[in-house]
């Protein structure tokens, strides 16, 4: 069974070829064919032991056969110590079914290497006890005494053979030993045989014409008559000649060719002077049946005594063959269980890994079976299993390919429409089904001082705040029936006031469930005050349309009764000239408020050019220096130095100068300044600042008055608007039309530790 | 099963202690003369009582004597001058109690004889005189040599554990080399 994983397709069919190679059957069935041919070839060395040479059993064999052991433990202890390190590494990395194999392993190794261990303790003592008892006394005795009967018959033969030789020998003369007296010779020996059983007689002369070395002359040979005619060698020349040059008596035994032994003893006859004069060679034989027996009882004895003294090696031999036979069952054993554990527990692993690879998301797998039985339909169900799960996982994933798409694009949608609204100056803050405050954009935040913490709160709760107060009606409209309610309210922030227009709107669901709820603020306090400015300008339009028209016939008509009652009583007169007089003073005075009026509404736009505002400043204030009386109001400036360029109107910004100084001289009462209960001096600095960072350029004019009340404050730049209780109430509401045609802003504060700032920011030229 | 264990811990024990006997000792006098090194040794000890058992059971026994002059050297291995292999062996024939023994140089016969003396035959087999080494020219004047002979015995009587064994006999004898 294998794991077929294309990704890892490369290393595996490596694992894979080598792993079928081991699973054919074929294979198995040569390397169990080679097993038992080896195991064959060892017994077979082991019976044949007997018929091979000592040398080549102790010094090749024995040594072939323990570097065959000792190979085969070394092939063991790899294969042991190979899959116990493979089991323990498996265990370590807690692969699955590791712990199972582990055991079923040991098991196996138990079921195999015990009883072999125990087997060969046996059969190593059952050699033992069997050399033991290779060497049992009797078969020794018999052994021994049989080589001693052969040895003793040999040994009688031999001596017969040497008695008579010494016999004959002092018997001969050593004058007959020439070929000339061979007959003399033959006379005295021819009846020798007849006093041996089996004899042969045989006798040498040496020539005396020899050189330095003798030559030794076949004299006369006669021998029994029961003597194997034929097969008995003529002389025994060697023998003689070894007697005569050692001139000591020799023994010698000649295998005869047709079976038979001669035991040979040779006698040196010894002449005159101390001289070999001939040799006499006496033998006795020993017919072929009683050589044959005692050789084999000395082959038997010769056995028996090389079986003992070679018994250590000989008994290693069997021992080695043994150790290898079981080494080789051994290791086709340990290796068999290994095999047998894995083919057990891989395709139960295999659906192990395979279970977990799909549990980890790889569906891409396909498990083979290896076997057509019940683990091959376990695995071919398993394949249906991973189909189907791969189908259903290709169809979730498409459906959550086209869902994160649409919940992409709808993040898109919701950052857009996030940006939008935090873009936006329009406020929106949005309420759950409970009054819970959801979000709240840029807009709301900034136009309500809100914190992004408000998020979770409840409206009412948040509403609750002193200044928010106004939205309360609408957070409860809102938390309402569904109704749509739209309001203005003005709320006052940072001492001014700030109109709002608020809609609250229900969101309804598609099943007509409340959702939650929408406010949206507008801050609408520019419309309001343009609106207000632009009122008001008409206002002034036709107050100086309808009003200064009329004024002039008053004004002459008056004059007109005045000069008309000129000569008219004193009394008379004088009233009438008082009564003309105040028509003709406010009749002026409506004409100076309509004046100002017109201008106010037709202040005309601004002719800009690059100006200095310090030099302006300066210039403008120096026109106060006859105006301000000693001990009253001081004017100081504090201008910074340097400042850039700003794109003025010169003759409109020293109308808005003037128009603050004099405003700060009514505030202070007056250039002669009543004195103060504080002791100060009352006191006007006019100051200015470069911004860089901002790029504009702020002039200030503070006084250190009574100050404004928080409640005039955004009202002192409307029209017809005065703390002063006379006057048109024109004046600042030019100087914020001057500085807001000039793109930039005024705003008047509180001044510590009294008195008013009023502050003016305009925008600088870049360089 | 446990005196199982025992009984083949004794033997691989006992199989160890043979297997790692004592090597027999071997006189060695080494001699330079009439132009030639030669080298007489005798290793008397080397046919024990086991020995003689197994000379006497009739098996063919041989004793091999690999002799070496080698000529020291103390930054590297000794330099091997000239090797020579000599052997002997003995068969004894329990019919007759003739023990034929013979002498090998090379592999070839060069010398045999029978004798019915054990003694005599011992001292054939382990006492060689003057076996020619090489010729003087090949040693340098006044160097130190040394002479080594290893015996190795055949048949071999001992079941070792280990099948690469020692030697079972060795001798070594230095000299100078005057001239």
């Amino acid at each position: 069974m294998f794991l077929h994983d294309p990704s890892a397709h490369a290393s595996a069919s490596i694992e894979q070829g080598r792993r079928r190679l081991l699973d054919r059957p074929r294979v198995l069935a040569v390397a169990a064919l080679v097993l038992v041919g080896l195991m064959a070839g060892l017994f077979w060395l082991a019976d044949r032991t007997s018929d091979l040479a000592p040398q080549f059993l102790t010094d090749v064999l024995l040594y072939g056969l323990l570097a065959v052991d000792l190979l085969l433990l070394a092939a063991l202890s790899f294969v042991l110590v190979r899959n116990l390190l493979k089991l323990w590494v498996e265990q370590r990395r807690a692969a699955p079914f590791a712990r199972f194999r582990a055991k079923l392993v040991a098991a196996l190794l138990a079921m195999t290497i015990l009883p072999a261990v125990l087997v060969l303790l046996s059969g190593s003592q059952i050699i033992r006890d069997s050399a033991a008892r290779w060497f049992s006394a009797p078969v020794e005795d018999v052994l021994v005494a049989a080589q001693e009967i052969a040895r003793q018959y040999y040994r009688e033969g031999q001596e017969l053979s040497a008695l008579h030789a010494r016999r004959i020998a002092r018997q001969l003369p050593p004058t007959v030993l020439t070929p000339a007296n061979i007959e003399a010779l033959g006379a005295l020996v021819q009846n020798e045989p007849r006093t041996m059983r089996n004899g042969l007689i045989e006798v040498y002369g040496i020539d005396p014409a020899g050189a330095a070395d003798a030559d030794l002359v076949f004299l006369v040979g006669v021998g029994s008559a029961n003597l194997p005619r034929g097969q008995v060698p003529p002389s025994a020349d060697r023998i003689a000649a070894r007697a005569a040059a050692t001139a000591t008596e020799q023994e010698q035994q000649d295998d005869l060719p047709g079976g038979g032994v001669l035991l040979r003893t040779a006698v040196p006859i010894v002449g005159t002077g101390a001289t070999v004069a001939g040799v006499l060679v006496v033998s006795s034989y020993l017919a072929p049946d009683v050589q044959a027996w005692a050789l084999e009882a000395t082959a038997a004895y010769e056995s028996y005594q090389g079986l003992r003294v070679l018994g250590a090696p000989i008994q290693g031999i069997y021992q080695s063959v043994f150790l290898a036979v079981s080494l080789l069952i051994l290791i086709s054993a340990t290796w068999l269980g290994l095999y047998l554990a894995k083919r057990i527990t891989r395709p139960v692993q295999m659906l192990a890994e395979g279970a977990r690879a799909i549990g980890a998301g790889q569906f891409d797998l396909h498990l083979e079976a290896e076997t057509a039985d019940e683990l091959g339909s376990l695995v071919e169900s398993f394949n249906m299993m991973a189909a189907q799960l791969r189908s259903s996982r290709e169809r979730l994933e498409a459906s959550r390919q086209a869902l994160e798409q649409k919940n992409l694009e709808s993040d898109a949608r919701r950052r857009y429409i996030e940006t939008i609204l935090d873009r936006v100056a329009t406020g929106v803050i949005s309420l759950d089904a409970d009054g819970c405050i959801q979000t709240v954009n840029g807009a709301a935040e900034r136009l309500l001082n809100l914190g992004p913490d408000v998020q979770g709160r409840t409206a009412a709760g948040t509403f609750e705040r002193e200044d928010l107060r106004p939205l309360l009606p609408l957070a409860r409209a809102a938390a309402g029936d569904g109704s749509r309610t739209v309001e203005e309210i003005t709320l006052t922030r940072d001492d001014r006031e700030m109109n709002l227009a608020v809609a609250a709107t229900v969101l309804v669901g598609e099943q007509g469930r409340r959702e939650g709820a929408v406010l949206v603020l507008d801050d609408v306090t520019l419309l309001f005050r343009a609106q207000r400015v632009a009122a008001w300008r008409d206002v002034a339009r036709r107050l100086a349309h309808e009003v200064k028209n009329p004024l002039t016939p008053i004004q002459l008509s008056a004059e007109r009764l005045r000069r008309h009652f000129s000569q008219a009583p004193p009394q008379s007169r004088a009233l009438v000239a008082e009564c003309t007089d105040a028509i003709v003073t406010e009749v002026e005075a409506l004409k100076g408020l309509v004046d100002e009026f017109a201008q106010f509404a037709r202040l005309r736009a601004p002719r800009m050019q690059a100006g200095d505002v310090n030099r302006l400043i300066e210039q403008t204030l120096r026109l106060y220096a006859g105006v301000l009386v000693s001990g009253g109001v001081t004017l100081a400036y504090d201008l910074e130095p340097g400042l850039p360029p700003v794109l003025i109107d010169g003759e409109q910004l020293r109308q808005v100068v003037i128009n603050l100084v004099d405003n700060a001289l009514e505030g202070l009462g007056g250039p002669a300044g009543p004195p103060r209960p504080d002791g100060q001096v009352p006191a006007i600095v006019v100051r200015t600042q470069f911004d860089a960072a901002a790029g504009r350029i702020q002039v200030t004019v503070t006084d250190n008055g009574p100050g404004i009340p928080v409640a005039d404050k955004d009202k002192l730049f409307m029209p017809y608007y005065s703390t002063k209780g006379r006057g048109s109430g024109l004046g600042l509401a030019i100087v914020r039309r001057i500085v807001a045609d000039h793109g930039g802003t005024i705003a008047a504060v509180a001044a510590a530790p009294s008195g008013t700032t009023f502050r003016i920011d305009l925008p600088c030229l870049r360089s | 099963m446990i005196a199982g264990l025992r009984r083949l811990a004794t033997v691989c024990l006992g199989t160890v202690a043979l297997a790692t006997a004592a090597p027999t000792d071997i006189r060695i006098t080494p001699v330079v003369a009439d132009g030639q090194v030669s080298v007489s040794f005798a290793a008397p000890d080397a046919i024990d009582a086991e020995a003689r058992a197994l000379v006497q059971s009739g098996l063919l026994m041989t004793l091999t004597f690999t002799v070496d002059l080698r000529e020291p050297s103390a930054a590297w291995f000794d330099r091997n001058v000239a090797q020579a292999v000599v052997a002997s062996s003995v068969k004894f024939d329990n019919l007759t109690g003739v023990y034929h023994v013979s002498r090998l140089r090379d592999d070839h016969v060069f010398w045999s004889e029978r004798t019915s003396d054990f003694a005599r035959a011992r001292t054939e087999m382990t006492t060689f005189d003057r076996v020619s080494l090489a010729a003087d020219g090949q040693l340098r004047p006044n160097a130190d040599y040394y002479v080594r002979v290893r015996l190795r015995t055949s048949p071999r009587r001992t079941f070792p554990l280990w099948p690469w064994t020692s030697d079972d006999g060795r001798g070594r004898a230095s000299f100078t080399y005057l001239r």
